[in-house]
């Protein structure tokens, strides 16, 4: 099973980006096979029993330039640590460590990471970061 | 000659919240020593002025990702005591048994990922599921069994939608609690073994002289108390708070410290709840931790792991009996009256007794409103636990003296801000 999740927090910022594209997946390309995260990192492993692909998309920040698009393979390795995913105590970094760990983690994983701009408190996304949401669910239709 | 010195950490894991944590040690004693909350204030209080009281549950959830429930549950009692409007039992149930998600949910994640790495010599949960697998796996079971109640009850996991002033906007059928049953009978007879694993880790002697504070109800281990006891002779209805106890604030914390007023430092928690009202748990939770060594109180913040493991476990028992007992209400709420009112709730977040206090008008607005946390509560007893820990201890190298002394504040299983998070640690010897 293949399945697409969006992670991140809807109230700072640019962090939403993630959720901006599962959003923007299920409701103008119909798609039924992605998830709007809810928030509890716990709940991420759920969501990926039973699936050999899974796709993450979740605001990043690295240094790159506001509204970069990191595609990164998090198969084999663990997720680089100069880049920062959460937040939160159980970040994206260690809920996939938990996963292969204990077994849990699909044949294929891959993360898109949108580098945030602003992830201050706020509901508004930056637009270099609005931009390369567009640019993702315009590829989707020509997926 | 005297001698002192300082050690710092720059990074304190497992805790929510920033802040930081500065200690100066001469000769075997703490000469100094701040915990210090920089975590920005969020100014909750001053923005809910102005907002429609039905708005308190659903906004004051936000204050925390790990422990809406308990912001929800302080702000519809608090409400409600300001309308005069009355739940019945059948809701109150509900309520509890959405409680009962919140606790294992919590607690689980605190004792398997946020503190179980402290006892077995592990960095982080990470490096601990290499070698320990089954807990983890185990721990997060646990954990999802709470969070399939929060949504069954809440509508998600985190930050339910169906809490209201009054009640809730839906019931749930017998049908969709009975599925949840088999996991929790599991999840009793884990939890159960959990605490047992717990107290075969090893501890630190460190009994401490706290004053517990915690709520109290006539027949029922406090999720929902009544009124608020203590130790030191407190039996106060929860309008009378404010005549107990008052928030100070500090120059190096942005988090209010609140004291008993003629006393100072007071505990709230686990370790209150379980030694204050020992005698209300279920009679198989009563002889686990007789056999846990705990009997009837904890005073050692070390052992909080195995009062949270038996508190999971009467979590999962609590909600097997409600669910027995469910009687689904012909309506999810009742109605509220446009009254003007001063209203006081509590209830027994999984950190401690979590107090809310509003005034509203005749239009259904928040005219002001008082929300006092249980991290802000216990901060002084952190600190009192810190100046207590050093001395008979300043031989040890540095690195195991500040591991130990994380370890004293993560019993406490802080929530910092329940925003960002983390926790900057120094101790300074000269």
């Amino acid at each position: 099973m293949r399945r697409a999740i969006g992670l991140g927090n809807v109230f700072r910022g640019d962090d939403a980006a993630g959720l901006e594209i599962a959003r923007r997946l299920q409701t103008e390309c119909g798609r039924t096979d992605v998830i709007v995260h809810k928030g509890d990192m716990t709940d991420l492993l759920d969501l990926m029993d039973g699936c050999d692909d899974v796709v993450i998309f979740d605001a990043v920040t690295s240094g790159a330039p506001a509204g970069t698009i990191h595609l990164i393979d998090a198969t084999s390795d663990p997720l680089p640590t100069t880049m920062r995913f959460s937040t939160h105590a159980l970040g994206l970094q260690d809920t996939l460590e938990l996963a292969r760990i204990t077994g849990r983690l699909p044949a294929k994983v891959e993360i898109v990471g949108i580098e945030a701009g602003d992830c201050g408190f706020g509901l508004e996304l930056t637009p270099e970061v609005a931009q390369a949401i567009d640019r993702l669910i315009e590829g989707a239709f020509h997926a | 000659m005297t001698e002192s010195k300082t050690i710092a950490v720059d990074y304190l894991a497992r805790v929510e919240g920033e802040g930081a944590m500065y200690l100066k040690i001469e000769d075997d004693e703490v000469t100094d020593l701040q915990f210090s909350i920089f975590e920005p204030p969020r100014f909750f209080e001053a923005f809910m002025r102005g907002r429609r009281l039905t708005e308190a549950p659903d906004i004051t959830a936000r204050i925390c990702g790990i422990c809406p429930v308990a912001y929800q549950m302080s702000a519809v009692h608090a409400m409600e005591d300001a309308l005069s409007v009355t739940v019945g039992p059948q809701l109150r149930d509900m309520r509890r048994l959405l409680y009962c998600g919140e606790w294992i949910e919590s607690h689980a994640l605190h004792v398997f990922l946020l503190h179980a790495p402290d006892y077995l010599g592990y960095e982080s949960a990470i490096h601990m599921a290499a070698d320990h697998r089954d807990i983890v796996t185990r721990g997060l079971r646990l954990k999802k069994i709470g969070n399939d109640i929060v949504t069954v009850l809440g509508g998600r996991e985190i930050h339910p939608i169906n809490v209201k002033v009054g009640g809730f906007y839906r019931a749930p059928t017998k049908g969709e609690l009975q599925a949840l049953v088999p996991d929790l009978e599991w999840g009793l007879e884990t939890a159960m073994d959990t605490a047992r694993w717990a107290a075969s880790l090893e501890y630190p002697e460190f009994d401490r002289p706290y004053e517990f504070v915690s709520t109290s109800h006539p027949s029922e281990y406090p999720m929902l108390g009544e009124r608020i006891v203590s130790e030191g002779g407190i039996d106060i209805g929860v309008a009378e708070w404010n005549d107990v106890f008052e928030e100070r604030h500090v120059e190096h914390s942005n988090a209010l410290h609140a004291v008993i007023k003629e006393r100072g430092a007071y505990h709230v928690g686990p370790m209150a709840r379980y030694t204050l009202n020992f005698e209300k748990l279920p009679d198989e939770l009563q002889k686990l931790g007789m056999e846990t060594g705990l009997a009837g109180g904890c005073r050692n913040p070390f052992q909080s792991i195995v009062v949270r493991a038996i508190e999971i476990a009467y979590a999962y028992w609590l909600a097997l009996g409600l669910i027995g007992t469910y009687d689904r209400p012909a309506a999810a709420s009742v109605e509220l009256p446009a009254v003007a009112g001063i209203g006081h709730g509590v209830s027994e977040a999984p950190r401690g007794l979590l107090y809310h206090r509003y005034e509203v008008d005749a239009a259904g607005l928040i005219v002001d409103a008082q929300i006092v946390p249980p991290t802000a509560q216990n901060q002084l007893s952190i600190e009192r636990d810190l100046w207590a820990y050093v001395p008979g201890r300043t031989h040890l190298p540095d690195e195991d003296l500040q591991w130990q002394l994380e370890q004293t504040i993560r019993a406490y299983d802080p929530c910092i801000s329940c925003a960002t998070h983390f926790l900057d640690l120094t101790i300074e010897r000269s």
